[in-house]
């Protein structure tokens, strides 16, 4: 109940989790710390008059407004599957090329469309009004400006999928009352299974996919031309992706070392002290502890399927027993672990 | 069924007061004190009027406080003779202290330096600044003028009727019903049955050179502000676009700050000339309407006159001049001095359309780059003139008269306020981490409640003071909020329960003395944790669990205990003590916070003083916590984390407001408090380090000191046929044999002439080696090294029922459970 994906919460969808956290983390940071003007994209002034091309970069880290964040964290929350299509790290990968992708097209498609709807407007005034041509002023005119936030990866990923995730269930709603066609003078208000078959009606043919259908029009919508800019953008490099054109998509892989960070930062941050350790301090005795991490590595590299979690589990069950078994040779064992022993059998 | 303890009706009470608080709008008693107030409006309206229809050369006008020049002044004329001038196209008003209140001796001295020099070209030239919002400090000093003459300002005769009537009766019979302060009337009462002592009037400045603060705050263009914008009829003539209304707040100290004069002034800034002048206003001087002939010449006559008589008629007389209003007008007319002040600012770097660039880009952020240098506000020159008390002062030459403007102090302070916010979401998580780290009760048991509490102390204050002072600056509203929140948070959640459940564990020490508690009660023990131990589990939680310090009540024993605890359960005592906590905590901080927000206005030996000692008192948060250790015979209760932590976090701010001189909040340089509240802090941090070294009760003599169970006692070879196991013995026969490494004399010859003998045994809990160090009875006499021992006996501690363990090993075991993990003896607590 109250489950709006067939995935439980973030079970085994690291990236997706790290994504909603950070969203959330970036925009209330940005918005009390007043910095939502660094990531404002707009070629004029900001690019034209003082040549700040980082906002290009910056303009997809975060949202700033509440409607756009709830529709933005929706719709990661629902790509989540797409995670477990591609695999974590993949899927990492993926979101970092359709961002480099998105900026620098997204960038272009608006100095372009700023350039020749400017050209349109000079041509349409001096021509056809018969306006005498001046030193006309640069003009903001709809390419000028889009609303920060990720619009043009997410856009990406929903074409990806509606093409890879298979739809799992239809279902009509019937807009008006059916009307039996055989004889509709006696019983309206009783519908029995026989008169249904031949009922004509309006109707709504919906699939599973819907929410996001809509989730993702309101997206497009929210901000207006601002929106719809980035969005028609990435829906292309969408495309442009699914029929495997662009460039480095197929078999490109982000470091691993960097994808680890992201999504457990804490951990691989333990695990790079640790590892110091192990190299310059007094190898004394490694705690239990400490090998945590083995088979969360494991956990987090594998694709995560649930047969997976079940083999691991075992993998840990056997390593218990041979803990147990091998108890009485083994002198160090820290007293948490002991303690942890005793309710563990 | 509602109990209400007394902590939380004070609460109650407190809250009460805050909301029942007059909201400060009076309404008129009597027809007498409305018509007053017609009167008094209309008064008002006739000088707009005036000042509507005046023009340069007519002068004043009929305007309150205006009527007599200086030189009629001089003359000794009255103002009830007014029109004294008659002022025409032959005899032009002009600046001379023939027509003008102005002294020559002062109006000479403005001219030299005020509006002298006019920036043309806004491309080119450097420029003044444009908008003047922000705050200045500098020095002032008298100028000694013995010829000065006061003017003798006088109510309007009806003003004076009401004043003396509300003066009798607020003396008579003490109940103010006309809206005076009892105090201020007193005050008056005094002031007029010894005439000539006017010392205690506002701005009557006594001594000869002192501080001078502004702080100014401007309107904005006429034509973008909208309440000025109504009154533009005229675009061409009623547009002014390069000069503004300006709301100046001035205060003077002397250096002590045992006088301390504060005045509102509005007035208007010149951009052109970078020149501004404001006067004050009274019941008996309606500066604001004269303010314009104070100018100096015809052209910034016509732009302030314009100004601010759509400044004036921003407040509609007739509906939103209150009693209050006019009460504020008669006080400020009987206790403080007028004035009149020019101020005359520095040039920027800048050119005049960069500097609305910077403006625009301070005021709206929008990523535009902008210089790192930005433009302040520097005062070349200034005089403040009083015409009733007669002082003028200037600017002490050499002593620099600069400030921020408000958007680059609100970016100042932005940067502090996320230094702050960074530091208490550190101290958040170091809380996190120590409340994580101490949940059996054995370590809690050992945390003093009275360290939490000074610690929550500080918290709650600056959740409080951020809270209060979030509302006063709008555009820092969210971050300062941030700070109240994560504050609130950290004392009213985290810290509370922690107290709590500190408080829970250790609620079986409120039957004993501290000396029983120093015991550590060794035979008492036994039995109480023997019963305690057995119980706790079918009941789940509380503080009973494993009690490591376990009640003594002096007849019957554990049975009385337990029965009186268990049956209350342990929410009843959660819920008390989070009560009684909360309402004392918070009802101490609002007082606390109000002795400080106090404090700031005391004279500046006296806060330095209150700062010493609040300081010293607010830091010193181990100290109970040493004792604790003392009595519970503990080496370490806190993670040195959080109390490094800790101890460093709180004081960081106090480094930051007392060496970095340009602190946006202006507190002044003091090594000497860094030195002393440092020195207070790594005093306490070394005794709990020593605590730690030395172990717990290193300060106190052991004579002094109950006798208790001593785990680490020296072993004697024949002790060890009395309880020991054989084990001991045969490892001390087996390394007899075989010759033991380790640079120590081999035991064959030892166990005869050694005065130590090394033993080995397996300590139950990590199933590694212990040695234990024996003294051979033998050679007892010969005294054994007494340093060496010591050393030894550091690893090794040995249960009432003969079971050696690791000091590690066992003392970690022993924060959960006080039984022998051999035998399940009961233990005595450390």
């Amino acid at each position: 109940m109250g489950q709006i994906s067939p995935i439980r919460g973030f079970t085994n969808t690291p990236v997706t989790k790290a994504i909603c956290i950070i969203t959330t983390i970036l925009a209330l940071t940005l918005s009390i710390l007043q910095l939502k003007p660094y990531i404002k994209l707009a070629i004029d002034p900001y690019v034209i008059e003082y040549l700040q091309y980082w906002r290009i970069l910056t303009y997809q880290i975060s949202v700033i407004n509440e409607s756009d964040y709830l529709l933005v964290i929706l719709l990661w929350f629902h790509f989540k599957n797409l995670e477990r299509f591609y695999g974590s790290r993949k899927y990492f990968s993926i979101i970092t090329l359709f961002a480099l992708y998105n900026a620098a097209f997204c960038f272009i498609f608006m100095s372009l469309g700023q350039l020749s709807l400017y050209y349109i407007v000079y041509i349409v005034k001096s021509i056809i009004f018969n306006i005498p041509p001046k030193d006309d002023q640069y003009q903001s005119l709809i390419f000028n400006e889009i609303i920060p936030g990720p619009l043009g990866i997410l856009s990406s990923l929903y074409i990806c999928y509606g093409t890879y995730v298979p739809v799992s269930y239809h279902f009509k709603v019937l807009l008006s009352n059916p009307t039996p066609e055989s004889d509709n003078t006696t019983n309206d208000d009783v519908v029995t299974p026989s008169s249904e078959s031949t009922t004509s009606s309006k109707e709504l043919t919906l699939t599973n996919h819907f929410p996001i259908h809509i989730i993702y029009t309101l997206l497009i919508l929210n901000n207006g031309t601002r929106s719809i800019i980035p969005c028609l953008v990435g829906l292309f490099i969408g495309k442009i992706y699914i029929y495997e054109l662009l460039p480095g998509s197929k078999n490109w892989l982000l470091s691993n070392i960097i994808f680890r960070f992201f999504i457990s930062p804490n951990k691989s941050i333990n695990h790079i002290i640790d590892s110091i350790y192990r190299r310059f301090g007094n190898n004394g005795y490694i705690s239990l502890g400490s090998n945590e991490n083995l088979p969360l590595e494991n956990d987090t590299l594998s694709p995560n399927s649930t047969e997976q979690i079940d083999d691991a589990e075992e993998v840990l069950d056997e390593n218990r027993n041979e803990a147990h078994e091998i108890r009485a040779e083994t002198p160090v064992r820290p007293l948490g672990s002991q303690f942890l022993d005793t309710f563990r059998s | 069924m509602v109990e209400v303890d007394r902590q939380t009706l004070l609460f109650f009470i407190i809250m009460f007061i805050f909301l029942s608080l007059p909201s400060g709008h009076d309404q008129p008693h009597s027809t007498k004190e409305r018509e007053t107030l017609v009167t008094f409006q209309q008064q008002l309206l006739d000088a707009e009027e005036e000042l509507a229809l005046s023009q340069y050369s007519l002068g004043y006008g009929n305007i309150t406080g205006f009527h007599l020049s200086y030189q009629d002044l001089l003359d000794g004329k009255s103002a009830k003779d007014w029109p004294l001038h008659d002022y025409g196209s032959d005899n032009e008003w002009i600046e001379d202290q023939k027509d003008s209140i102005l002294p020559n001796s002062v109006s000479s001295k403005v001219k030299n330096w005020w509006g002298s020099e006019r920036i043309k070209d806004h491309d080119n030239d450097r420029a003044y600044l444009l908008n003047i919002s922000g705050r200045a400090h500098g020095e002032f000093q008298k100028v000694k003028d013995d010829d000065l003459v006061k003017y003798n300002f006088k109510l309007p005769p009806y003003l004076k009727e009401y004043y003396d009537n509300a003066m009798q009766i607020g003396n008579g019979n003490g109940n103010d019903a006309s809206g005076y302060d009892e105090e201020n009337g007193n005050k008056e009462d005094d002031k007029r049955s010894n005439n000539d002592n006017i010392i205690t009037k506002v701005g009557n400045i006594t001594v000869p050179n002192g501080k001078i603060s502004i702080g100014i705050k401007s309107y904005g263009y006429n034509f973008i502000n909208p309440d000025f914008s109504k009154y533009i009829q005229n675009k061409t003539s009623d547009e002014i676009d390069d000069a503004m209304v300006i709301n100046l707040k001035l205060n003077l100290k002397d250096y002590e700050e045992i006088e301390d004069h504060e005045f509102e002034t509005r007035g208007i800034y010149f951009q052109e000339t970078g020149s501004l002048i404001s006067v004050s206003r009274s019941a008996k001087f309606l500066g604001f309407h004269g303010l314009s002939h104070l100018t100096l010449n015809d052209s910034n006559f016509i732009k302030a006159k314009t100004l601010m008589s759509q400044f004036l008629n921003t407040s509609d007389i007739r509906h939103d001049f209150s009693m209050d209003d006019m009460n504020g007008y008669i006080i400020r007319s009987q206790e403080q001095c007028e004035i009149i002040t020019y101020f005359q600012f520095e040039k920027t770097d800048y050119t005049w359309n960069q500097l609305r660039f910077i403006d625009d880009e301070l005021i709206n952020p929008s990523g535009k780059p902008i210089p790192n240098e930005l433009p302040n506000l520097t005062i070349k020159d200034y005089l403040i003139y009083s015409p009733d008390c007669g002082i003028i002062l200037t600017k002490t030459p050499e002593i620099p008269f600069v400030g921020l403007k408000s958007e680059v102090l609100n970016k100042k302070l932005r940067s502090l306020l996320v230094g702050i916010l960074l530091l208490v979401f550190i101290q958040l998580l170091l809380f996190l981490r120590q409340i994580k780290n101490a949940r059996t009760p054995g370590q809690l048991s050992t945390i003093a409640s009275k360290t939490l509490f000074i610690i929550g102390f500080q918290d709650s204050l600056v959740a409080l003071m951020f809270l209060l002072v979030s509302t006063l600056i709008e555009d820092l509203y969210l971050l300062i909020a941030c700070v109240a929140v994560i504050a609130f948070i950290m004392c009213g959640i985290f810290e509370l329960r922690f107290m709590v459940s500190v408080l829970t564990t250790q609620v079986n020490e409120r039957g004993t003395t501290w000396w029983e508690i120093l015991r550590g009660s060794t035979n008492g023990g036994e039995t109480t944790t023997a019963e305690g131990t057995t119980t706790p589990t079918d009941n789940g939680s509380g503080p009973i669990l494993p009690i490591a310090n376990p009640p003594r009540p002096p007849p019957t024993t554990t049975t009385t205990t337990t029965a009186t605890t268990t049956p209350a359960g342990p929410g009843w005592e959660e819920a008390s003590f989070s009560n009684s906590i909360f309402a004392g905590g918070f009802s101490l901080t609002i007082v606390a916070t109000f002795l400080i927000l106090n404090s700031l206005v005391w004279r500046i030996q006296y806060r330095r003083i209150f700062e010493y000692v609040g300081l010293i008192l607010l830091n010193s948060y181990w100290i109970p916590q040493f004792f604790r250790n003392t009595l519970k015979n503990k080496r370490q209760s806190f993670t040195w984390e959080f109390v490094f932590g800790t101890s460093i976090i709180r004081l960081i701010p106090i480094y930051y407001f007392n060496l970095v001189k340009s602190n946006p909040l202006r507190h002044h340089y003091d090594p000497v408090l860094v030195a002393v509240t440092t020195i207070w802090v790594v005093f306490q941090l070394t005794l709990l380090v020593l605590q730690y070294q030395l172990g717990p009760r290193f300060w106190v003599n052991e004579k002094w000191l109950p006798k208790a169970y001593d785990y680490q006692r020296v072993i004697h070879f024949k002790d060890l046929e009395s309880g020991f196991s054989s084990e001991i013995l045969n490892s001390i026969s087996s390394s007899a044999k075989v010759p033991t490494t380790g640079g120590r004399e081999s035991p064959t010859s030892s166990i005869s002439g050694a005065d130590i003998i090394e033993s080995k045994c397996t300590c139950p809990i990590c199933m590694t080696d212990i040695t234990l160090p024996i003294v051979n009875t033998i050679n007892d006499k010969n005294g054994v090294s007494e340093n060496e021992l010591k050393k030894m006996k550091k690893t090794y501690m040995i249960t009432p029922c003969f079971h050696i363990f690791h000091n590690d090993c066992l003392e970690n075991w022993m924060k959960y459970k006080l039984q022998c993990p051999v035998c399940r003896e009961s233990l005595p607590p450390i």
